[in-house]
């Protein structure tokens, strides 16, 4: 297999021409997610971050973690066990994050996003982020945000051929082997072509993690190693007032946990998570007339995760398939959705965007009692009003039928944007986000020595109102200065939120439950300029998070307030055909309150820690670039914590594991067209 | 033009073709062998027995029923004459069914009404073949001896499961007999009070179903409702509940929850028993049962309704002098639970046991428990794998400075791991002497019992050696 994508890497490196790809983008950025039309941030009612090409080539990230890890109120955690990561933002876990795929919802097995870490980086055009709710258009699960990835979309100019190799190779702390083992190993090749109406791309990705033993002992890893395959291929047709495009990806993701050997037997017990996902997608952009406008898009995911269970025996190098009946599990989701809008320009001040959303999601195994399907049929219909030519009002609401629980009957925004002089914008926003309970809440059938849990199919949606306010300058002076300073308030209220607790009918067994209150709270300032050949930026941010225990112990603080300082600064040689480039993030000592066993509170904390990021690129032949650099230079592994919650099978205890430390990045990117 | 597209269209069908080729190679590799074996190769028909079972285990349960066919061969005994078996052989072949979806067959072999034997006496069998999928594994020879046997050694694997159950709640209790190479299960929720049947009146609730108890201050059976008591007081496990309301951990009849039973009919008071427990909760109020009991003569006598009843049964249980306790069920009356006394070493069970902090103990339920013999007179000792100390070399000489514990619990929780999941199997660095009633010790090492240790769960594999016979 790495032979055969050598082979090709080589034959299509040689063939074509070059483009310089450390060009610059426009400054105008112009953003999809939310929009009724592709249009600029500085137009855009919503408050948009965005992370375009230049700046996920400039850190050459593997990952979407490697370019969002030092975004204010962004958060990244792991499970070593499971070997996967989760995302929060604003202070709200993954599960009130909505990930989309060019607009399509990437489906998850659990309340974790494994889905952010199932994404080839080398197909990503720009990464669009949102706080806040934006469920009148994509529904549930978008309460914190949405993270939007949108993907690279075809040639340029008529009959061009373009295309992309690239050759990563990073350590893992001081860990590393060329090309396979210790360290982490990313090559990539996509083409790009464009006819006359015809626009076709692909390209597949091996991006493989050789694992690091860490604080385990023998054969087992603290960070496991991950073996993922990521391809994808995509054909258009663009002719007049059309244009259709059609897209597959596709990932193949093995994780690799060796267990201890048996002194005993010599037997030891290895597991491998193998997740399959093709996420087939459709797209129709139609403008039907100077009035009228079309979009859809439907989709078709089949995702299947299976946990093979093997026998390895570490003297005769024998290998069996685990009998052990509970040691083979295999869970298969599909998702089938549309969405469809027509923009209506009613006239010069108003516009009027309707549309449907249908979502069909089944799935079975993941210790559910059986294969589920829930459907979920919504309307929803916004408007865009502009009374006076400085303000933009935009109110939405969406309708729901859900075949299984009772969905929430309006889900209603409201988004003003008002220029209140050329350099100053103000945005303020109300939503209402919700959350629907998920098919394992629903379903879920799990019974052994300490657990007795099953799902409740009587659930509600969690919901929350969310209020935002920001505040944003741009000054532009004639020598392409420009200085954009915003300021960000939100405050979002959560209710009935599903949280896991004893069944009314039976004290013996647990149930999900709509139960819990949540919180949170904050402000951001961030600067960012752009001189000549420099780019920086910088931000604080304080978010607050809810105490759960305040409820019960009023003494108690009802917030707990984590905060946080990103800065980034690039410079560009031109004539050297050099950029450089620095990130880094300090994240606050976060705290939480805990009960303990002897009925008091206790303050237990993760202290603070500070991120650091360092790149540089070289143009070193017209078409091929070098990229070297560090990330994580502080060496930040693992951050103390206080709790005292150490002992139970699912404490939160101990040491968190961030990084495994320090790597050294060395990139090869040929960019032709 | 035309090549430009031909050359794009080859690259994304090769693209194409690469990515569904990844994910078709689901290269899996095999099963082991479903493996037949006799659960010891020596076992023995002692002269106060009838009869002896002789059990056959694969190494998981069968699809359809598979036939075993066993050789037999005789010395100084003749099939019909002094024995017969059941099955009942044919000539010198026995065929055994594993019936589908069990893993193991048992057989008997009787001996005839007033045979009087030597004792040298023996049977060998033999597995010659076995239907497929199941092959024929390493013990596929075992001798019965026509007299108590002192075994040499042995590898067994304790059926701890019952019927359909995960492993982590194993339906079974399983009494062992390192000696006799004899396992006993016992479905560990089949009792609900064990009679003490030593010098003093006391009665145990059952700690292999997570059983609680807690006294009524009433000695009127037919006055006592639920309003007599608080529900919450009989949850434990998961963090809930105090050591009151369970029997001692360690197993002293000192300290069990229901007291001494008394001379004095007025001083035994009403109990009420949660039958089923230990995961922080306890099923409906109404299933709870109220008990008293009194002092019969030599024996006792026990009364016993559901809580709401007015009516309430009555039953006498007389002190036995072969078994530790006698057992009873609210169900089923006298049951059988535990072998005599002499004739078993350990139990390896889910129990109530207990977690926490010295000082700080509260009840918890532990899968794996191994609880020693101690009321039957059984000792054993940890001995740590240190200091060129290992099993394999650890023989009569060694016994030395070794010191055996009297008590329950020396074996415990103690030998296995079973969280953090990355850390779950066998302590690999210790092993156990037990030493039985009738001075033989033996080395015992847990082999495997976890996914984790490339065992299976509820079914423990243990390995055991005559170190020297009493």
């Amino acid at each position: 297999m790495k032979r055969t994508l050598i082979v090709i890497l080589l034959l299509v490196s040689f063939t074509l021409r070059a483009q310089d790809s450390l060009q610059t983008f426009a400054l105008e950025e112009v953003v999809v997610t939310g929009q009724f039309e592709p249009q600029s941030l500085r137009q855009s009612v919503y408050q948009v971050r965005t992370i375009n090409a230049e700046m996920i080539d400039a850190r050459s990230a593997t990952t979407i973690r490697d370019v969002l890890n030092t975004e204010l109120g962004i958060h990244f955690s792991n499970d070593l066990v499971l070997g996967t990561s989760d995302i929060s933002i604003m202070g709200m876990s993954g599960q009130n994050v909505k990930i989309l795929l060019d607009g399509v919802p990437l489906v998850d097995r659990d309340a974790t996003r494994e889905s952010l870490s199932q994404i080839d980086m080398n197909m990503v055009e720009r990464v669009e982020i949102v706080e806040g709710p934006l469920s009148v258009v994509y529904g549930s699960d978008a309460l914190a945000g949405v993270i939007n990835i949108i993907t690279r979309k075809g040639g340029r100019k008529e009959n061009t051929l373009g295309v992309r190799v690239r050759i990563q190779e990073e350590s893992a702390g001081t860990a590393y082997k060329p090309f396979h083992g210790e360290g982490t190993h990313n090559e990539n090749v996509a083409v790009d072509w464009q006819g006359s109406y015809w626009y076709a791309g692909g390209g597949i990705t091996r991006n493989t993690f050789g694992g690091l033993r860490g604080h385990s002992v023998g054969r087992q890893r603290e960070w496991l190693p991950k073996e993922q395959w990521l391809g994808n291929g995509m054909v258009g047709f663009a002719r007049n007032r059309v244009n259709v495009w059609y897209r597959l990806n596709i990932v193949d993701e093995s994780l690799s946990s060796p267990g201890a050997a048996n002194a005993n037997t010599g037997f030891a017990t290895d597991q491998e998570y193998i997740t399959r996902r093709f996420t087939h997608q459709f797209h129709t952009d139609w403008d039907i007339s100077d009035r009228w406008t079309f979009n859809s898009v439907a989709s078709f995911q089949d995702y299947s995760r299976r946990t093979m269970t093997t026998l390895f025996n570490v003297n005769s190098g024998e290998r069996f398939l685990s009998p052990d009946p509970g040691s083979q599990d295999r869970s298969a989701f599909t998702s089938t959705t549309f969405r469809g809008t027509f923009l209506h320009r009613v006239s010069d001040n108003v516009s009027l965007q309707p549309g449907i959303d249908i979502n069909w999601n089944e799935g079975a195994g993941d210790r559910m009692d059986k294969r589920r399907s829930i459907g979920d049929y919504a309307a929803f219909i916004s408007a865009e009003i502009k009374p006076v030519h400085f303000l933009t009002i935009r109110p939405g609401v969406r309708m729901i039928y859900n075949t299984v629980y009772d969905a929430p009957p309006l889900i209603p925004s409201l988004n003003v944007k008002a220029r209140l002089s050329p350099v100053l914008d103000l945005r303020a926003a109300y939503a209402r986000g919700f959350r629907a309970p998920a098919l394992r809440e629903l379903y879920f059938y799990f019974f052994d020595s300490s657990h007795s849990i099953v799902g409740n199919p009587n659930l509600e949606a969690e919901y929350s109102d969310s209020f935002s306010l920001s505040l944003s300058s741009h000054t532009k002076a004639p020598d392409t200065f420009l200085e954009t300073t915003t300021l960000g308030l939100f405050y979002n209220r959560f209710d009935n939120m599903i949280a896991l607790g004893v069944s009314p009918d039976n004290s013996g067994i647990n149930t999900y439950i709509n139960v819990a209150k949540y919180k949170t709270t904050g402000a951001t300032l961030t600067q960012s300029f752009t001189h000549n050949q420099l780019n920086a930026s910088v931000g604080i941010a304080a978010i607050g998070v809810y105490n759960e225990l305040s409820g019960e112990a009023p003494s108690l603080p009802e917030l707990m307030w984590t905060p946080e300082v990103n800065t980034s600064v690039a410079y560009r040689f031109p004539k050297a055909g050099t950029k450089l480039s620095g990130y880094y993030k300090f994240t606050g000592k976060r705290s939480v309150y805990e009960y303990t066993e002897d009925d008091s509170y206790h303050l237990a904390s993760r202290e603070a820690f500070h991120w650091v990021d360092i790149m540089a690129q070289q143009r070193i032949a017209r078409y091929l670039d070098l990229t070297v650099g560090v990330r994580n230079l502080l060496n930040v592994t693992r951050l103390q914590n206080t709790s005292m919650d150490t002992n139970g099978a699912h404490s939160t205890g101990g040491p968190v594991p961030m990084s495994f430390g320090r790597s050294f990045v060395v990139a090869l990117n040929f960019q032709l067209n | 033009m035309n090549r430009t597209i031909s050359r794009a269209g080859t690259l994304i069908a090769a693209i194409c073709f690469l990515g569904f080729s990844v994910s078709c190679d689901d290269d899996e590799p095999p099963l082991p062998d479903n493996a037949l074996t006799f659960s010891a190769s020596s076992a023995g028909l002692g002269d106060d027995d009838n009869e002896a079972e002789i059990t056959l285990n694969a190494s998981r349960p069968v699809a359809s029923p598979v036939a075993v066919t066993l050789s037999l061969t005789t010395e100084g005994v003749a099939y019909g004459e002094h024995f017969t078996t059941v099955p009942a052989a044919q000539g010198s072949t026995l065929v055994v069914t594993i019936p589908a979806n069990a893993s193991s067959v048992s057989f008997k072999v009787v001996r005839e009404a007033d045979v009087f034997l030597e004792g040298d006496e023996s049977i060998t069998f033999v597995i010659v073949d076995a239907d497929d999928p199941v092959v024929i594994g390493g013990t596929a020879q075992v001798v019965l001896s026509f007299s108590s046997i002192v075994s040499e050694g042995a590898e067994l694997t304790l059926n701890g499961i019952l019927g359909a159950e995960s492993g982590a709640s194993a339906g079974n209790s399983v009494f062992v007999d390192l000696s006799e190479n004899v396992q006993v299960p016992v479905a560990r929720t089949s009792w609900d009070l064990g009679f003490y049947n030593g010098d003093d009146f006391r009665v145990i609730i059952n700690y292999a179903s997570g059983a609680t108890a807690v006294m009524v201050d009433k000695t009127d059976l037919s006055q006592v409702t639920a309003a007599d008591i608080d529900p919450d007081v009989l949850v434990a496990g998961l963090g809930q509940g105090t050591l009151d309301i369970i029997d001692d951990p360690h197993g002293d009849l000192d300290n069990t929850v229901i007291a001494a039973v008394s001379e004095t009919d007025s001083e035994n008071k009403v109990y009420v028993i949660n039958r089923v427990g230990g995961h922080g909760g306890i099923g409906p109020v109404e299933d709870l049962v109220k008990v008293r009991i009194l002092r019969n003569d030599d024996g006792y006598t026990v009364q016993y309704a559901a809580i709401n009843e007015s009516e309430f049964a009555t039953a006498d249980i007389s002190k036995g002098d072969t078994h530790n306790f006698e057992f009873f069920s609210f169900e089923e009356g006298k049951v059988s639970v535990e072998p005599a006394h002499d004739k078993w070493d350990f139990v390896w069970t889910w129990s109530m046991y207990f977690t926490g902090a010295p000082g700080n103990y509260i009840p918890y339920g532990f899968s794996d428990l191994v609880f020693v013999n101690h009321h039957g007179g059984t000792q054993a000792a940890e001995v740590m794998a240190t200091g060129g100390v290992t099993y394999d070399g650890f023989g009569e000489d060694n016994l030395a400075g070794v010191t055996f514990e009297e008590g329950r619990s020396t074996i415990g929780s103690g030998w296995r791991v079973t969280s953090p999941a990355d850390q779950a199997g066998v302590k690999t660095d210790r092993f156990y002497l037990i030493k039985d009633a009738a001075g033989n010790v033996y080395k015992l090492r847990f082999v495997s019992f976890h996914p984790g240790d490339g065992g299976t769960r509820g079914k423990p594999v243990i390995e055991y050696a005559l170190v020297k016979k009493g």
